[in-house]
């Protein structure tokens, strides 16, 4: 009897330290760790950028080069290349996805460089952020053009907040549209209507890059 | 007073017919799939059609508008049309019993009243949400519908297309007789199309040239933009669970 008991109360004690580790995890605490983590990170990734296109002119070569230093050490590209995809992703081959994250690669650091006069114009202030779960939080902000030829607009960077991993954005989202979801609902149509060929994709990829290295995008 | 009578009555048979035509387009709008855009062959064809208008009158008079015209009269058009569709959103405000929007979208209406809109005589206050009928008809559960793109007009979906037919017969501005009236309701249309594609030129010539598919990039534009208006609702139709296969798959 007294060995049933205390066998119980050992059950109800590990219980009890599982629901306390569970909610520290999911504890306000946690959540301000991750939202200064993401906060953090978005803040260092303005100040590069800005600290590398002040007071100077680039040229397009060193355009894509910052770009591309911006997007592999800021953003989480597996992990955006593989939703981009969507459920596509799975009948890829290992050659199709490697051709694919070399394009989406190429193909936005070019157009980012081709748009760089706009995209140098924008200011960023922060407003507020909010942790949703334990693995994401949206810095929130509003972008406004210096110029003044644009209106502010609502922007939330979608920052991954894995623990025991660094913080990677993996979205942005501008006035409620996510640059993520939409790349996402274009290549999955584009593989859909082409009877579910992941090869349908690399090849619009090639046809976008030739017209942008041909400077025949707008 | 027979134009207003003859308007309610329209509009009391119009919304008669919606669970009718909300029943022939119903279905399962949880995602982004193909069961949500049953039409896109002729949507798609509608599109094109879409695309040439803009190629040959709307991006190039648009591209003439942000050089010619004015700054400060560009910001005076924005304005007056921001104005004119205050009592739309008061209205709609007022059905959804928002009602401090409806306040806040009737007292803006009656202090830039002033100015006939021009002039934003507010500024820097707060502003009243924007609300239509669409967000309506969804706060009274009505079904989605289809998606649909209808030519000039472009996006929508059948309680999209509704809640439009809607909002224009139930515009208190339209009841306004007179030659003057009716001119300046005929130019505001085209107008407000220039002058949202000069507001917006740069966004909407990255999807129309940048995209690989601009039907599907400005179909996700719609629905993501429509669902951010009804999570001000109250109504979100797109959480971030769906973001949760980011670190599933």
């Amino acid at each position: 009897m007294l060995a049933q008991k205390s066998l119980i109360l050992n059950y109800v004690s590990r219980l009890a330290c599982l629901m306390a580790l569970a909610l520290c995890l999911h504890s306000p605490a946690h959540s301000a760790d991750n939202i200064e983590r993401a906060e953090a990170h978005v803040a260092e990734m303005i100040a590069t950028v800005k600290a590398r296109t002040e007071r100077k002119e680039l040229a397009k070569a060193d355009r894509i080069a910052l770009f591309t230093q911006i997007i592999t050490e800021y953003f989480d590209l597996d992990g955006i290349v593989r939703y981009t995809a969507g459920r596509y992703w799975r009948i890829a081959t290992d050659q199709e996805r490697t051709a694919y994250k070399e394009l989406f690669l190429t193909i936005l650091t070019q157009s980012a460089a081709e748009q760089f006069s706009q995209l140098a114009r924008l200011d960023f202030t922060p407003t507020t952020s909010t942790a949703r779960g334990d693995k994401l939080v949206l810095v929130g902000g509003v972008i406004s053009d210096s110029s003044g030829t644009m209106p502010d607009a609502a922007v939330a960077w979608r920052v991954s907040t894995l623990a025991e991993k660094p913080a990677k954005i993996i979205d942005i989202e501008v006035e409620n549209i996510s640059m993520l979801k939409t790349q996402q609902d274009e290549n999955t149509t584009i593989i859909r209507r082409n009877g579910g060929k992941f090869s349908a994709l690399i090849n619009e990829l090639e046809r976008r890059r030739e017209m942008l290295l041909n400077g025949a995008a707008q | 007073m027979k134009s207003v009578i003859h308007k309610m009555r329209a509009c009391m048979g119009f919304f008669a017919m919606l669970p009718i035509l909300a029943g022939c387009a119903s279905g399962d709008h949880s995602e982004l799939s193909d069961a949500s855009d049953p039409y896109e062959g002729q949507n798609r064809a509608v599109f094109a059609f879409n695309m040439a208008v803009d190629d040959y009158a709307l991006e190039p008079v648009a591209r003439g508008y942000r050089a010619a015209v004015p700054a400060s009269a560009q910001q005076a058009v924005s304005n007056y049309l921001d104005w004119t569709s205050l009592p739309k959103t008061a209205i709609n405000s007022g059905l959804q019993g928002r009602l401090e929007n409806a306040s806040l979208a009737t007292f803006r209406f009656a202090i830039n009243a002033l100015t006939f809109g021009t002039a934003d005589l507010l500024e820097g206050e707060e502003k009243p949400y924007s609300e239509d009928m669409g967000q309506t008809l969804a706060t009274y559960d009505m079904p989605e519908g289809h998606y649909v793109v209808l030519p000039f007009i472009g996006a929508t979906t059948m309680r999209g297309f509704a809640g439009y037919v809607g909002d224009f017969v139930l515009n208190p501005l339209s009841a306004i007789q007179g030659t003057e009236a009716g001119t300046i309701r005929t130019a505001s249309i085209p107008v407000a199309a220039v002058s949202y594609r000069s507001v917006y030129f740069d966004q909407f010539n990255d999807a129309k040239y940048n995209s690989l598919d601009p039907y599907s990039r400005l179909k996700s534009v719609y629905y993501q933009q429509r669902s951010g208006q009804l999570k001000d609702n109250g109504i979100a139709n797109q959480d971030e669970n769906e973001f949760d296969s980011f670190f599933t798959n």
